[in-house]
């Protein structure tokens, strides 16, 4: 019996909205996710939440104690966090925490960001240091993420056979999906002839493979399963959760370094994703096979074929014959991406892990209509950041 | 932590072609777009750099390459201001089946 419930999820549609300052697109996703719990302002007993980092709120990334001001000072307790693109999910681990630790009840988990245009650069400030991997990547070789990801879809290329046709096949599940979802920032059906004429920007992978930076705002209000059954009609159970770093040794190409160890005592490949999924379910008593639904994070076509086989989901090199097949799209045995993914909705870097919660908790209630995914019992996001941040959420119902 | 000495020929794990320049503070004068690459030592480290000649021709996975210096840019002094990179070999016997 889990200890944790979802109660309330909200979400603040993805896009580019200039005009519509941060505090009011996290309010929303905090107002939809309250009413979604039933529950009002003054039910929230804590906050976990992600800190903005490109808009930073009044600046100085306290973007709980920002909620606060605009929603009513509660004198509650406030965690303000930060793990780059995985925030989104700590903030939901730090939630859950706080309601296994006995302190608290009743605890929302919210993120909001508004991103700059383009391409994620090096950031304003950084130190010109070269012993800094930042510097190194950026200043000596002009390595921005997209080249990371394309070295891995032209390495996934050269040992399973991945064409630029399954590559393609991606982007046009996910914009499937998304043209469905009125949440979703890209919302038109394509095809792969869109997806090869649109421009290349790291050889593999063209524009339509790479998902965009979009603004955004998430909220989930968890509570113990003391008060859950009588709060909540349809609680959805936090089996796992987890908050992992890269480790020394890991073979893994990480963003921004520019080497990785060699690893001759476990030639397998090493790296945070895996080892975050495999806690969270390990923490949930779940198998990889039994995992129905997921969610994870597609800066890029490659992720959907290369995570799956890394947690062991999938046995490696099987992703593009399920591709094929149907088996990650509706309807299928392991769906992922029901949302329509990063590729439909952009990437509000602290956002995601939230946003992911709230599409899974949706498909465990059997809330998502035309994109609905069976009736899954067991679902996984997954969210990893700058920094050797990984993360995993484990949900059942 | 211990340093250690990379020197010499190393294969290619793997290989990207940059279509746009990486935004400043990124300085090249070279030709665009550039590429990137993974070389591979022999102990397993795999180090990112750009990589040098081959251009126009099919570069491949496990084709050899060399460690050697490049040139970014040259400053208002004329100096030139280099970065590692990798030469791309033509060996003429790599391919991507070779490689483990």
């Amino acid at each position: 019996m889990s200890e944790v419930a979802v109660v309330g999820v909200g979400l603040h549609p993805f896009g580019k909205f200039p005009e519509k300052p941060l505090n009011e697109m996290i309010r929303e996703a905090v107002m939809m996710a309250l009413q979604d719990a039933n529950m009002s302002w003054r039910d929230i007993e804590g906050i976990a939440a992600g800190s903005s980092r490109f808009s930073g709120g009044r600046g100085w990334g306290l973007s709980g104690n920002d909620l606060l001001t605009d929603l009513g000072s509660a004198g509650v307790p406030v965690y303000n966090l930060s793990a780059a693109c995985a925030t989104g999910a700590s903030a939901f681990n730090v939630a859950n925490m706080m309601i296994l630790s006995g302190q608290h009840d009743i605890v929302l988990a919210v993120a909001g960001e508004k991103m700059p245009k383009g391409f994620i650069a090096r950031p304003p400030g950084a130190i010109d240091d070269p012993r800094e991997p930042e510097f190194l990547r950026w200043v000596c070789v002009g390595c921005p993420n997209t080249a990371y990801w394309a070295l891995g879809a032209r390495r996934r290329m050269m040992q399973y056979g991945t064409t630029e046709s399954d590559f393609a096949a991606v982007s046009v599940k996910a914009h499937g999906i998304g043209a469905m979802n009125e949440m979703a920032r890209f919302r038109r059906r394509i095809v792969k002839e869109d997806v090869f004429t649109s421009p290349m920007v790291s050889d593999p992978l063209r524009l339509q493979e790479i998902c965009a930076v979009s603004d955004g705002a998430a909220a989930a209000v968890l509570c113990s399963s003391r008060l859950a059954g009588a709060k909540s009609r349809r609680p959805v159970w936090v089996a796992g959760t987890s908050a992992a770093t890269s480790q020394l040794g890991d073979n893994e190409l990480a963003i921004p370094e520019i080497s990785a160890a060699a690893n001759q005592e476990n030639p397998e490949y090493q790296e945070v994703t895996s080892r975050a999924v495999a806690i969270a379910l390990g923490r949930a008593g779940i198998g990889p096979s039994e995992v129905e639904l997921v969610e994870l994070q597609d800066n890029t076509v490659w992720q959907e074929l290369e995570f799956p086989e890394l947690w062991g989901l999938v046995e490696p090199g099987q992703s593009e014959w399920m591709l094929r097949r149907g088996d990650t799209s509706i309807g299928g045995r392991l769906p992922i991406n029901m949302s329509g993914g990063f590729l439909s909705f952009g990437e509000a870097t602290t956002v995601m892990g939230l946003f992911q919660v709230y599409e899974l908790v949706r498909q465990l209630r059997g809330e998502s209509g035309a994109r609905q995914a069976g009736s899954p019992k067991v679902a996984l996001g997954q969210t990893r950041g700058l920094g050797g941040n990984g993360a995993a959420v484990v949900l059942k119902r | 932590l211990e340093e250690i000495e990379i020197r010499g020929r190393a294969q290619l794990w793997s290989h990207t072609t940059q279509h746009y320049a990486a935004p400043a503070p990124f300085r090249f004068d070279g030709p665009s777009p550039y590429r990137i690459g993974v070389a591979e030592f022999a102990d397993g480290l795999k180090v990112v750099g750009m990589l040098v000649g081959g251009h126009g021709d099919e570069i491949s996975i496990g084709q050899d390459v060399e460690l050697t210096a490049t040139t970014l840019f040259q400053d208002d002094e004329m100096q030139d201001i280099r970065t590692w990179g990798f030469e791309v070999l033509r060996t003429g016997e790599s391919d991507e089946g070779n490689v483990t």
